[in-house]
C-alpha cells in the first residue's frame, strides 16, 4: 500500500472511530482495523496527525489527544448528538 | 467544536458549554447549515492568540485551540482575568465563527483526498476570513 494512501486511510479511521464511538481509537485499534502491525499503525496515526491540521498526541505519548474537530479528553465543550453526550469539542 | 456538526449530517448536534469569566451556561444547538439556538444570543466566539502564529507553527496547535473559547458576550472576554487585548478583533459573533469553519476545511475532513488537499483547504479558510474583515496580521502570516 502506497504511504500517502495509507496514511490517509489511517487519519480518516480515526476520525471515523470518533463519531462513531465518542474517542478515538488506540493504535492497536487502529490497526486492527487497517489490517496492519501495531507498529505500521503507530507509525501511520503519528504520520496522520503531521499532515493534518490541529490534531496531536499526548505529549510525550502515542495517545491521540485532539483529532479536529474532537477532543479525546474531556473539555468544557461536551457535544450531544441524538441525546447521547458523548463527545467533547 | 462548531465544526462537528460537518460529521454528522442531518443531525442536531447541541454544544454545552460555559463561560471563562462567570461560569455561567452556554448553549448551542445547531443543524446542517443552520445554527437554530444560542443561549444567550449574545454569545461570541475569542481566540486568545495569534491565529496566523498556528499556521506558520510558531505555537502548536494544542495552545492555539486551547485558546479558542465561547465566551456569554464580548464584556464578558473582556473581563476575563486572561485576555490579552491584542486579541481583541478576534472577537466575533458566533455566527461568524460558523462562517469561517464552514469551509472545505472542515466540511470535507471525511473525504478520501482530505490529507493531500488540506493546505488548500486552509487557503480557502484565510479567504473566508478576509470576507468577513479579518486580513490582518492577527490572522493571516506576515
Amino acid at each position: 500500500m502506497r504511504e500517502t494512501t495509507l496514511v490517509q486511510r489511517a487519519y480518516t479511521a480515526v476520525l471515523e472511530h470518533f463519531v462513531k464511538t465518542g474517542r478515538a481509537p488506540h493504535y492497536t485499534e487502529l490497526a486492527a482495523t487497517l489490517g496492519l502491525r501495531p507498529e505500521e499503525a503507530r507509525e501511520a496515526q503519528r504520520k496522520a496527525a503531521e499532515a493534518s491540521i490541529a490534531c496531536w498526541f499526548v505529549k510525550d505519548t502515542d495517545y491521540v489527544e485532539s483529532w479536529a474537530p474532537f477532543s479525546n479528553v474531556p473539555t468544557h465543550y461536551l457535544v450531544t448528538i441524538n441525546g447521547d453526550p458523548k463527545w467533547y469539542g | 467544536m462548531l465544526a462537528v456538526r460537518w460529521l454528522f449530517p442531518r443531525t442536531e448536534i447541541r454544544i454545552d458549554t460555559c463561560c471563562l469569566d462567570c461560569g455561567q451556561p452556554i448553549l448551542i444547538r445547531m443543524h446542517d447549515e443552520e445554527i437554530f439556538e444560542v443561549n444567550p444570543a449574545t454569545t461570541v466566539g475569542h481566540m486568545n492568540i495569534l491565529f496566523a502564529k498556528a499556521l506558520t507553527g510558531e505555537v502548536t496547535w494544542g495552545k492555539a485551540v486551547s485558546r479558542m473559547n465561547l465566551f456569554r458576550s464580548e464584556e464578558h472576554v473582556k473581563n476575563w482575568s486572561h485576555y490579552d487585548p491584542v486579541s481583541a478583533e478576534s472577537i466575533m459573533p458566533l455566527s461568524n465563527w460558523a462562517t469561517a469553519f464552514s469551509g472545505p476545511l472542515f466540511r470535507n475532513r471525511l473525504e478520501p483526498d482530505y490529507l493531500t488537499r488540506v493546505m488548500d483547504y486552509a487557503s480557502e479558510m484565510l479567504l473566508s476570513l478576509k470576507k468577513l474583515g479579518k486580513a490582518g496580521p492577527f490572522w493571516i502570516p506576515e
